[in-house]
């Protein structure tokens, strides 16, 4: 009986330990860049919400986010190191444009993750769609790679988008996936959504240096959750985790009653051990936004 | 029996179902490694064999088991089972029948990026007008200044007088770091700034300088840019370079910039005797639209030594130089928002010619044939001041421009002409200065008013003597005499102000403007004979003028632009009173005249699609003649040439249509674009001109007269990454119909000119490029009056191979090659070759540049000249042979 139960046991160490060595995270070898532009207000086409968007390529799954807030982040990082080196007071503003919104894409497990940040991260996790690609005989060239026309209806469009069979990773930009290679542009019909395809290039791996002060000691700055970690690999980050309608509420209120939402992120800084920082905050009024890129199918 | 007949049916259905399972196929197959271990999550597509494209894909699960159906209606023979994964290398295989298709793949690292790594070639960023050229993808480590990555860009033509053109358009200006330090004297900024400090060359399109106006009023130009890199941005930057060379020669250069944003400047000294003309540096390539636009035509230099032109040779190949310039251009941001900038330049030259001359013109029943040999002489010494203040915001425009410029040139040319020995002395100083003021200001109904005010005074006086007493029986009745002198001066002011009030809108913006034009000059001009005993008398009764000229001009002008993403369109419509006065007391002449003009313009714009475009334009001008064209003294222009008028002024109608279309696909580096244009001029009289051996003499008939031309040009640049190569072309064609009067017989004349060019730059492999040009121009020019027609084509070829076999070690060899054809002589052939070697000693930062120009030694050049109905063959003496050894350093 021992000797059974001491079998099953070894049986399932080696089991999780099969399985952590699977669980070596991906890391992404090729980043493709997307100018974004989504028409929010159909009363107002001529001006898209437009944003610089990446797509991190692993071998098989991929990481969809802002370009924009990345640059952001790592010249507040490269900022704070400036004056932490410096010594004494810091004030710095930490101005950021792009969207806190990630998409992770893990093709083998069918799943689909997505980030938000709200002071805080949060994690919501799905299924990853399956689309029903019609692939055409249509061929173009986008700087150097060869890709090939597909089309489907997802989410209440319908999408044209170009794969490239030469990057054989099915991954594309936001809850594009499927093809036998990846998106590198897509767009919808309407040309409301469009994800034009600016540039791809090689990763290059190499973790963030952490920000140390003057005796040594490692400064974690207030937003920015990835931490010292290498962008290029694609593992979803620490978050709350939460589902989509639970998330749709905080945003609800967030744009009500700001200030309930801070506290929390007082509340964080606190539990770090660091001193209670004087927040102040405001919600811009937001523009008209009358056009989801998500439409419900009648 | 029943019994049998339903098994037999049921057999037969069974088999027609599991033919028809045949028919609708399904792949099987497990993909598996080279240590025969499963490949999971495969993906597997099915290609065509013919266009290598995808026609379905199914994905294998986690033991490397597939399963992918064949689309009904493709023939399996024609389909190919590809499986591919990341980390190993892909394989195809075909269909046999309903076997399984296994694969076997073998591992290879790396693959995704190897297919990005070769996709990180030269492109360009779109950003809704601007187009971004990496310097650094263009460049290659010859390159001294970023004039020469410019010529390298596809879609970029460089002129060989350094005017820049993208896709067949000038461009009206190059900023640096978005400031515009040099206005459209921008070689100097393409011949001095090193290209290591330049980051990305922009072209920007429609592109309005002033902010009150962006998105109101339309502007078609074309601008460029340089952004600078971080680094450079801090610090002084400077090439220096020193050389010395037989036989005799010395080039040096001394430069020293700054591109900060509040304060950028281009200081440099230069000074060369191997045939780099400095004044080059100081061209101003928008100067005659920029006159056209406000209405003020300044005289023209009146007098000249009549000699020969130069040659149809690149040049450095022909100039005897002894140059030496100083250029200050000096630009502050300041603090209010407002900028400042001081342009200052200084040219001294000493050039000489040695020229040889026949020409023939042909006419209805004779020839008259005159032949020269000239040595001439250039002394310049030009200043030129330039202050402006700028302030260009949103809420306030205000810019201001004072210009100075004092020049004193001497000429000297002994001339020899038919025989007879011609020695001239002509001195020519000009002083002119102006004022330009601009000021915008939007009021609070959002509309715009401006006041402008330009005001100039250009004095040019001019004297020219002849010596020993040159054509008696024309100019002393038939007595020797010792020297002929003409002095001309055309002292002249001239303003133009005007106010306007613009309405911006959404839709169309409209702008109304009036205002005023006064221009007040006086022609003087003597022709004195200098007798032996030294007394001064006048050539005839005849050859003096003492005229004043008063234009004056009321405007009302109503402009519309609508500035549309899609249309850009603009509507101008100019009406204008002109009252000219003229009189000169000597031939009792005084006449005025007043003219009502309505010249309407018109162009429009429109984006076929994101890059491409249709533009159309049409214009109406009415120009009327100025002070040149009514003196009725006799000026003796040049020694072969006694001008005079006995008409009134020239009255033309200028109509011009034209229509383009623009091709641009950024991606790939692809651009072409055609053009096609009409003008059409109506004239109200025609200059007549009597010609004998020894000089001409010129009247103005009153016959009204038409002159047509047809314009077409086209150019195309691409840039193939397979090859690593910018390919170019362009080709222009010019018809143009014309009469001319000569010895009182009318004579009607086409002449036709076609232009090709075409070129290619290669990158063969990391340390070897070339390139290859090729010019041809062809003239041909028709009589329909039964007179002969005459041909002139020249071809010229030019090719340059670079060879770096280190980073310290250069090699260049280029050549360049001219063929002349023409019909009735024999083909005319130069070939030049030139030889550089640079080598960079690390110890001191500094390169030495062994440079062999021309070492084949060719010294005289021959080239023969078609215009009309006059035939020209000319000689040219040349420099020749220079060695040049030059130390090059940064700062």
């Amino acid at each position: 009986m021992i000797m059974k139960r001491c079998l099953a046991i070894c049986a399932c160490l080696l089991v999780t330990l099969q399985t952590a060595i699977a669980q070596k995270p991906d890391t992404a070898q090729v980043l493709v860049h997307y100018k974004f532009s989504h028409v929010r207000d159909t009363n107002n086409r001529a001006h898209p919400y437009t944003e610089n968007m990446v797509l991190f390529v692993g071998k098989a799954s991929g990481n969809y986010k802002s370009y924009d807030t990345q640059l952001q982040n790592d010249l507040y990082r490269r900022q704070l190191q400036e004056q932490v080196s410096a010594g004494g007071n810091f004030r710095l503003d930490h101005k950021i444009t792009g969207s806190g919104t990630e998409y992770y894409q893990f093709i083998n497990d069918k799943r689909l993750v997505r980030k938000e940040m709200l002071i805080n991260a949060y994690i919501i996790n799905d299924v990853l769609s399956t689309i029903n690609w019609h692939i055409s005989n249509n061929t173009a060239n986008f700087g150097e790679l060869h890709c090939q026309k597909a089309t489907c209806h997802f989410k209440g469009r319908d999408y044209t988008a170009w794969f490239c069979p030469d990057l054989p990773v099915h991954v594309g930009p936001w809850k594009l996936n499927g093809l036998p290679g990846v998106i590198v542009e897509a767009y919808d019909a309407k040309k409301e959504v469009v994800f034009k395809f600016d540039r791809v290039e090689k990763a290059v791996l190499g973790a963030r240096k952490p920000i140390k002060d003057r005796h040594g000691r490692t400064i974690i700055p207030l937003d920015d959750d990835a931490g010292d970690t290498d962008p290029n690999i694609i593992q979803v980050p620490n978050g709350i985790k939460t589902t989509d309608k639970e998330f749709e509420k905080l945003n609800k209120a967030m744009h009500k009653d700001p200030n309930v939402l801070v506290q929390s992120m007082a509340a964080k800084a606190q539990n770090s051990g660091g001193p209670k920082p004087d927040i102040d905050t405001k919600v811009m009024p937001q523009p008209p936004f009358n056009n989801p890129i998500e439409i419900p199918e009648k | 029996m029943m019994r049998f007949m339903r098994s037999t049916l049921l057999l037969l259905c069974g088999l027609l179902f599991s033919a028809l399972c045949f028919a609708q196929a399904n792949i099987r197959g497990a993909v598996k490694d080279s240590t025969g271990k499963a490949v999971s999550f495969t993906t597997i597509s099915l290609k065509n064999k013919t266009g290598n494209l995808i026609v379905a894909y199914a994905t294998a699960d986690n033991k490397g088991v597939y399963s992918l159906a064949v689309p009904t209606g493709l023939n399996p023979d024609s389909l190919l089972v590809e499986a591919r994964c990341i980390g190993y290398k892909s394989q195809a295989k075909a269909i046999r029948g309903a076997a399984p298709v296994d694969f076997i793949l073998k591992a290879s690292v790396n693959e995704l990026q190897a297919v990005v790594v070769k996709s990180n070639r030269p492109f360009l960023r779109t950003s809704g007008d601007t187009l971004s050229y990496k310097v650094s993808d263009f460049s290659n480590p010859q390159d001294r200044v970023i004039g020469d990555v410019i010529r390298k860009l596809p879609g970029i033509a460089v002129a060989a007088d350094g005017t820049i053109s993208y896709n067949g358009k000038s461009i009206s200006n190059l900023y640096i770091g978005g400031d515009n330090l040099l206005d459209d004297k921008y070689n100097i900024a393409t011949k001095t700034i090193p290209q290591g400090v330049v980051d990305q060359v922009q072209v920007i399109q429609n592109h309005q300088p002033i902010k009150m106006l962006q998105n109101k009023v339309n502007s078609d130009d074309v601008a460029l840019n340089l952004t600078i890199k971080k680094g450079a941005k801090l610090q002084l930057v400077g090439q220096e370079s020193i050389g010395a060379g037989l036989p005799g020669n010395y080039d040096e250069d001394l430069n020293a910039m700054m591109f900060k944003d509040q304060y950028k400047a281009i200081n440099y000294l230069k000074g060369n005797n191997t045939g780099d003309d400095v004044q080059n540096d100081f061209i101003s390539h928008n100067q005659s639209a920029y006159l056209q636009k406000i209405n003020n035509d300044p005289p023209a230099t009146v007098l000249s030594l009549g000699t020969v032109n130069t040659p149809n040779l690149a040049e450095n190949r022909y100039l005897f130089n002894q140059s030496a310039a100083a250029s200050l251009n000096n630009l502050v941001n300041l603090k209010k928002g407002g900028q400042l900038k001081v342009n200052l330049s200084y040219v001294h030259d000493n050039q000489r010619q040695d020229y040889r001359e026949e020409t023939q013109v042909y006419l209805p029943n004779d020839t008259v044939r005159f032949s020269e040999t000239e040595r001439n002489r250039f002394r310049p010494d030009i200043l030129h001041g330039q202050l402006t203040l700028n302030v260009n915001k949103d809420k306030y425009y205000l810019n201001d421009i004072l210009v100075t410029d004092y020049s004193r040139k001497a000429e000297y040319s002994a001339l020899n002409t038919n025989g007879t020995a011609v020695n001239q002395v002509f001195n020519d100083n000009t002083f002119n200065f102006s004022n330009e003021f601009n000021l915008m200001q939007p009021l609070k109904s959002n509309n715009i008013i401006e006041f402008y005010s330009y005001l100039n005074h250009t004095s040019e006086p001019e004297n020219r003597s002849i010596q020993p007493g040159f054509n008696p029986a024309v100019f002393n009745n038939g007595n020797p005499y010792a020297q002929l002198n003409q002095t001309v001066n055309i002292p002249t002011w001239f303003t133009n102000n005007y106010f306007s009030f613009k309405i911006p809108s959404d839709f169309i913006t409209q702008s109304y403007r009036t205002g005023f034009v006064v221009q007040s000059q006086k022609l003087e001009s003597n022709l004195n004979v200098v007798q032996f005993n030294n007394i001064v008398t006048p050539q005839s009764d005849s050859s003096a003028n003492r005229l004043s000229w008063n234009r004056r001009k009321l405007y009302a002008e109503a402009a519309y632009d609508l500035p549309g993403k899609l249309l850009k369109a603009n509507l101008t419509l100019p009406l204008s009173l002109q009252q000219i006065g003229y009189s000169d007391s000597l031939y009792t002449l005084n006449k005025s005249l007043t003219r009502l003009y309505f010249d309407p313009q018109f162009r429009v714009k429109y984006m076929v699609s994101v890059e491409n475009f249709i533009t159309a334009l049409y214009n109406f001008r009415n120009v009327i003649g100025n002070i040149q064209d009514i003196y009725h003294g006799y000026i003796l222009q040049d020694y072969r040439t006694l001008y005079a008028n006995n008409a009134d002024l020239t009255e033309r109608k200028d109509q011009t249509a034209a229509l383009g279309f623009n091709y641009r696909k950024a991606l790939v580096l692809f651009f072409w674009s055609v053009n096609a244009s009409y003008d059409h001029v109506s004239a109200n009289n025609i200059t007549s001109g009597i010609i004998s051996n020894n000089f001409q003499q010129r009247i103005v008939l009153p016959f009204q007269n038409v002159t047509n031309s047809w314009t077409a040009n086209g150019y195309i640049s691409k840039y193939s990454f397979a090859l690593r190569t910018t390919f170019s072309g362009g080709v222009v064609w010019t018809s143009n119909h014309s009469n001319q009067i000569q010895n009182n017989a009318l004579l009607p004349y086409n002449t036709i000119a076609t232009n090709l060019n075409a070129g290619a730059e290669t990158k063969v492999s990391d340390h070897v490029t070339c390139s290859y040009k090729a010019n041809l121009n062809q003239t041909s020019s028709y009589s329909s009056a039964d007179g002969p027609t005459y041909h002139i084509k020249q071809l010229v070829q030019q090719a340059e191979l670079n060879y770096n076999p280190s980073d310290n070690l250069q090699f260049k060899l280029s050549g360049e090659h001219y063929i002349t054809y023409q019909s009735q002589a024999n083909e005319l052939k130069y070939f030049f070759a030139d030889a550089s070697m640079k080598f960079r000693i690390e110890k001191w930062k500094t390169d030495l540049q062994l440079d062999a120009n021309n070492f084949l030694n060719v010294k005289t050049y021959n080239a023969l000249n078609l215009s009309a109905n006059t035939f020209t063959a000319s000689s040219y003496t040349l420099p020749g042979r220079i060695v040049m050894l030059r130390m090059i350093f940064n700062l």
